[in-house]
């Protein structure tokens, strides 16, 4: 049996009213806020799985509850954002020139990483904006990251099939290939990418909300170097600025999605191991470091 | 640093609480804020002081909202929590429940503290009914389990049509109302309830004072945040008394509120010294609680269980 001795209860044994011993044992009774290990931590996120779908689906349901239009939005803001890009890049400047079919090029572009950009933002904010569940309940908090991931999984929904209808109506028109299922890897592989990449900041920006400012410049960077509206081997004739290009994750799901759906061709063996490495890697790492600071999430900021 | 227990020799009351649900062993909660006056802040170098000046930044202040305290509720224990306002009792709640990490120190509790607190809003544009199941979801429960719950939530929350009205509509104690439901669906062992019928009617009272005696009676225990003095009287079978981050007194609810309410009547007179004198002696025969770990991590000479 072992009583930990601070200068207090010195203090206490010496003046005052003799103190009173409470035995507990400690193996029954749980320390409460500390971390589990990690395959129990596992185990408690599976077990709010209903919660993170529920979350997810009525924030999905209630983010343009605001507006006029409410759910028309979920489709409208991407078809807008793409009008805007072709307006802008396609029309008056001429990046079109040596890109076939440089609307749907466009189009896949932008939604595909827009999706991207979404995800990890809100992804590494959703401590700032989980607040209320957070101080409320007591749940492991790598739900919360994985609720928004699900419900921009499910916006991300309606994205596809407004890019797939609008790469089927504007000419010039791409015929239908059984490559265009290989969409569904593609997109689950990046959501991977997502939640890993969000879980990995999370931390960092609880414990600096700055960061969280900054992460969305930096993304608008990834989105620019990330050929949204150029085809960088029409720049880069160096092989080795191209590895640079083609060792980018999001790199990858652009030009992979871009091949299945407008040009007919099925990505190559090492596109798919780039993007398994990244999607895979990026999640363990994310995961590890979130679990690991399981426990600073309880402090406000 | 680890010493042998000064046990029973000397005539020590030994282990009064046989069965805790609850053990806070030694925390202390230091905060730091923001302060824009006082004079009383946190010493930093000057090129860190002229850059936070430049940003517009308050210096920052030490607050020690919780000193060295050591507490243990037993099973089935109703355990009253009262002080002045900003006297730590919140801060308590948070640290018991998960919520905030002590500085120092750690809490114990037989199952996860479900806590409901003043200002838990859930997701204001969600009809209440939503709410009320993604608050079931957050605690673990199926979905199955939450239909099987939920006319009884719906009845004891008692909010009429207002039910499928969005959160963001509902008056304090509405959302009140709601939040209760909530957080004594899962039949909690332990249950916090931080100033959680304050804002509520009679009716609502009552029916929060039943519920809470069904918990009770199911051997969980409840840690009771209230100001309300006739609250605390009937509902709890003991009384905490907290003042300044520091145990006061801790005993039978009588006691305890007479003397809390002496101080608080001297204390709006403005008889300031003698309130605070009469809460040092207080404070002074105040019986001390020591926690000793029996589990496996600790060794055990002798096996000296009862």
């Amino acid at each position: 049996m072992i009583v930990r001795q601070t200068p207090e209860r010195a203090e206490w044994f010496s003046s005052g009213p003799p103190p009173r011993t409470v035995v507990f044992d400690s193996s029954r009774l749980q320390a409460v806020g500390t971390r589990p290990p990690l395959t129990e931590y596992l185990v408690q996120l599976w077990g709010s799985r209903h919660f993170v779908l529920y979350d997810a689906r009525v924030r999905l349901s209630v983010s343009q509850e605001h507006t006029m239009l409410g759910k028309a939005w979920l489709v409208l803001n991407p078809a807008l954002l793409g009008l805007t890009f072709l307006l802008i890049f396609g029309l008056l400047l001429g990046t079109r020139d040596g890109v076939e079919n440089f609307i749907a090029f466009l189009l896949v572009g932008i939604m595909m990483f827009t999706y991207s950009s979404r995800a990890i933002v809100a992804g590494a904010r959703s401590m700032a904006s989980g607040r209320a569940l957070i101080r409320g309940f007591s749940f492991p908090r790598a739900a919360l990251p994985l609720s928004i991931n699900v419900r921009d999984l499910m916006s991300q929904g309606f994205v596809l099939v407004a890019m797939i209808v609008m790469v089927l109506a504007i000419p010039p028109l791409e015929p239908i290939s059984w490559r265009w299922l290989l969409l569904i890897p593609i997109v689950a592989l990046q959501t991977i990418f997502n939640w890993g990449f969000g879980m990995l900041m999370a931390p960092l920006v609880h414990r600096i909300p700055d960061v969280g400012n900054l992460l969305s410049f930096a993304m608008r960077i990834w989105m620019y170097s990330s050929g949204i509206f150029y085809d960088p081997s029409r720049f880069v004739t160096d092989e080795r600025w191209m590895l640079l290009f083609e060792a980018n994750p999001l790199y990858q799901v652009l030009s992979m999605s871009r091949d299945c759906l407008i040009y007919g061709i099925t990505p190559e063996w090492w596109q798919w191991t780039v993007l398994v490495v990244a999607a895979f890697g990026t999640w363990l790492l994310g995961l590890w470091v979130f679990w690991r600071n399981e426990e600073s999430y309880a402090n406000e900021r | 640093m680890s010493a042998e227990p000064r046990t029973a020799p000397s005539g020590r009351r030994r282990a009064t609480v046989r069965n805790p649900a609850v053990v806070v062993d030694d925390v202390t909660v230091v905060y730091t804020v923001t302060s824009t006056g006082g004079g009383d802040e946190v010493p930093v170098s000057a090129p860190v002081r002229l850059a936070r000046r430049a940003l517009g930044r308050p210096p920052i202040v030490r607050n020690q909202a919780l000193t060295n305290i050591t507490l243990a509720v037993e099973e089935g224990e109703s355990v009253g929590f009262i002080g002045r306002n900003g006297s730590g009792k919140s801060t308590l709640m948070n640290v018991i429940s998960g919520q905030l990490n002590p500085t120092s120190g750690r809490v114990y509790a037989a199952d996860v503290p479900a806590k409901l607190g003043v200002n838990v809003s859930l997701v204001p544009a969600l009809s209440g009914e939503r709410n009320m199941r993604l608050g079931c979801l957050a605690q673990g429960m199926t979905p199955a389990e939450v239909d099987a719950k939920m006319d009884e939530l719906i009845h004891i929350a008692a909010l009429d049509k207002a039910i499928h009205w969005p959160m963001k509509a509902y008056s304090s104690g509405m959302a009140a109302r709601l939040r209760f439901a909530v957080a004594t669906a899962t039949d909690p062992h332990i249950l916090i309830l931080d100033e959680a019928l304050g804002t509520g009617d009679a009716q609502f009272q009552d029916r929060g004072k039943a519920r809470m005696q069904e918990i009770r009676e199911q051997a969980g225990c409840i840690l009771f945040v209230s100001h309300s003095m006739a609250e605390v009287r009937t509902m709890c079978s003991r009384v905490v008394w907290i003042d300044e981050g520091e145990l006061v007194m801790d005993g039978d609810p009588g006691d305890v509120i007479a003397v809390y309410e002496r101080f608080m009547k001297d204390l709006a007179a403005g008889n300031n010294k003698s309130a605070l004198a009469m809460r040092d002696e207080a404070r002074e025969a105040l019986v001390r609680t020591v926690v000793a770990d029996l589990g496996p991590s600790a060794a055990q000479p002798g096996g000296t269980a009862a």
